[in-house]
């Protein structure tokens, strides 16, 4: 490659670099400025007035339905308000009843404007001086309630707030620290485990006796099936002409006397045995007697699963509550 | 004594330098001298820039972005990056890249003619060494630092965008949205000014030292070492000094 001709390539490169280094540059001028140059929409200035305008400066970003619809172009301070010269899209609707305020972009800092469009006739955005909301100062109330809270600390009510927590906490100490040193009921409960072992025993005799009580029961309840049947007249009637049939074949037989004597004793004492078991069932169905009352009435059946329910329940109430109260003496008696 | 008169015979080329820019464009040799006095600085130095500036984006995306993770703030990460960047660290970045290679080749350059007596050959020609060696330089140093400190922007940046969507989930769009919303007409114009005087202190004290050059090969050298040295001191006193005049 000749002299010249690397000459060129070089000159070439170097003018290729700057003009696209510079038509960057010229972009980014145009970008940084605020013209939209892709989507060529067209914007208007619109003036607002505000009290004051918390912070707010140029190039904050304008907010319209929850989307940038443009920047603050320029804020102008007058004798007793500011002018803030807002450039937006033309597009934007602005009605009677409208909201324009500046809001805190975020805890960081940073501020925008907020446009409202409320909900009377359009007004015009170039004619029109619209009026903004004064912000809130965050800052100010923050000031306004510390001062309160001091002047409130000064005063003297928290120091006998804090006093009579302090003779509070100390009562409660000493409860505390009786309980778990055992005394008084609350404390035995606690600290001595006797009772929750008499508690188990208790509870696994009355299970016991539960089971045992069901066992009494199903004789109970086959005694009056047996009482059922034998208050039947058909059963009695069968059984008392099975005797009779007995008796007549019985008679009919080739027997001894020793032997008929003794049969005779039998269906005698068979015929006793029947009427003693009617009177008892009579009784039975009475309700008479304690075994009777058992027969009959399930009310202390259903009173001992209770108590055994109630027990078991107040074990269990025991059991999950030991350890909060424990953990709650405890963490007290630190205070 | 000694440094007083370095800084008045560097004001003194300075100036005798600035004032004979105009020179530049009457002839086509001082063109085509300037022309290639462009491409030496601009283009080839241009990859040191392009690494130095990615680096450089990717470095601050990184670390801001980490801190501002915490905050959940990765959203104003574009910003960070951009408003360091465009105010700051381009001009200053690119300043070193152009001190170290373009100020250091140019003092190395004019010491060597210096000790070989060239430049004397040229006074005794009539020929100003100021108008036929350092203004093409100077001047070149001028044009390219501030586009050379725009473009170390815009790769720094873009650096920092990939950093953002790869290591601190930032949509790339979103960091450039960023990036560019907070980016003020007076940021870019305060970095250009930089770089440009920048490029300016780069060049007058490069061929101060140059055309100052003593005690032949070890003279070039102690030369080229200076000019890098006092470029580096300079480029970060006049960055506070401009930074301070332009944001209070």
């Amino acid at each position: 490659m000749s002299r010249s001709k690397a000459s060129g390539f070089s000159d070439l490169v170097t003018g290729v670099f700057m003009l696209s280094v510079l038509a960057l540059l010229g972009y980014f001028t145009i970008v940084i400025s605020g013209i939209d140059l892709i989507t060529g929409k067209e914007k208007v200035d619109v003036r607002v007035v505000f009290d004051q305008v918390g912070g707010l400066k140029d190039h904050d970003n304008v907010m319209y339905r929850g989307t940038k619809v443009g920047t603050v172009d320029r804020i102008v301070l007058g004798d007793r308000e500011v002018t803030v010269i807002m450039n937006i899209d033309k597009d934007v609707i602005l009605r009677e009843g409208y909201t324009i305020r500046v809001q805190s972009m975020s805890l960081l800092g940073g501020n925008l404007m907020v446009l409202e469009e409320g909900e009377g006739l359009v007004l015009d955005l170039l004619s029109t001086d619209f009026k903004g909301q004064t912000p809130t100062d965050w800052m100010k109330d923050v000031q306004d309630i510390t001062a309160n809270l001091n002047k409130i600390t000064s005063s003297g009510e928290i120091e006998a707030t804090i006093s009579n927590l302090k003779s509070a906490t100390e009562k409660v100490n000493n409860v505390i620290a009786k309980v778990e040193s055992g005394e008084g009921t609350v404390g035995k409960l606690i600290q001595d485990d006797s009772v929750y072992e008499d508690l188990k025993v208790t509870v696994a005799n009355a299970r016991e006796v539960t089971d045992e009580f069901k066992g009494v029961r199903t004789v109970i309840e086959n005694v009056t099936q047996i009482t059922e049947k034998l208050k039947d007249d058909k059963y009695y009637d069968e059984l008392e002409k099975g005797l009779t049939a007995f008796r007549t074949a019985f008679e009919h037989l080739d027997m001894g006397e020793d032997l008929k004597a003794s049969a005779n004793e039998v269906v005698v004492k068979a015929n006793d045995l029947l009427g003693t078991l009617n009177n008892v069932a009579a009784r039975l169905e009475q309700g008479e007697g304690t075994l009777g009352k058992l027969a009959t009435d399930d009310t202390m059946y259903n009173e001992i699963n209770a108590l055994i329910r109630d027990m078991r329940q107040v074990i269990d109430n025991y059991r999950d509550t030991t350890p909060i109260s424990t953990f709650g003496s405890l963490a007290t008696g630190a205070l | 004594m000694g440094f007083v008169r370095e800084i008045g015979a560097a004001g003194k080329i300075g100036l005798g330098t600035v004032i004979r820019f105009p020179t530049v464009f009457r002839s086509r040799d001082s063109r085509a001298e300037f022309s290639h006095q462009l491409y030496k600085t601009g283009i080839s130095t241009l990859p040191v820039v392009t690494v130095v500036s990615l680096f450089t984006g990717m470095i601050m995306a990184l670390q801001v972005g980490l801190e501002l993770r915490r905050f959940n703030q990765e959203i104003y990460l574009g910003a960070a990056v951009m408003i360091s960047l465009i105010r700051e660290m381009a001009p200053f970045s690119c300043g070193l890249c152009l001190a170290s290679c373009v100020g250091s080749a140019i003092a190395a350059e004019l010491g060597t003619m210096k000790v070989n007596d060239e430049i004397d050959a040229l006074r005794i020609m009539s020929i100003s060494p100021l108008k036929f060696l350092a203004v093409p330089r100077v001047l070149a140093l001028c044009v390219m630092a501030p586009l050379l400190a725009f473009y170390c922007c815009v790769i720094g940046t873009i650096g920092g965008g990939v950093v953002g969507a790869t290591q601190l989930g930032v949509d790339f769009g979103q960091f450039m949205s960023s990036a560019m919303s907070i980016a003020e007409r007076k940021d870019l114009f305060v970095g250009l000014v930089k770089a440009l005087v920048f490029g300016l202190t780069i060049g007058v004290v490069a061929v101060s030292k140059g055309l100052g050059t003593k005690l032949g090969a070890t003279g070039v050298g102690r030369a080229t070492q200076h000019s890098v040295i006092v470029n580096f001191l300079l480029i970060l006193m006049f960055g506070y000094m401009i930074t301070r005049l332009c944001y209070q």
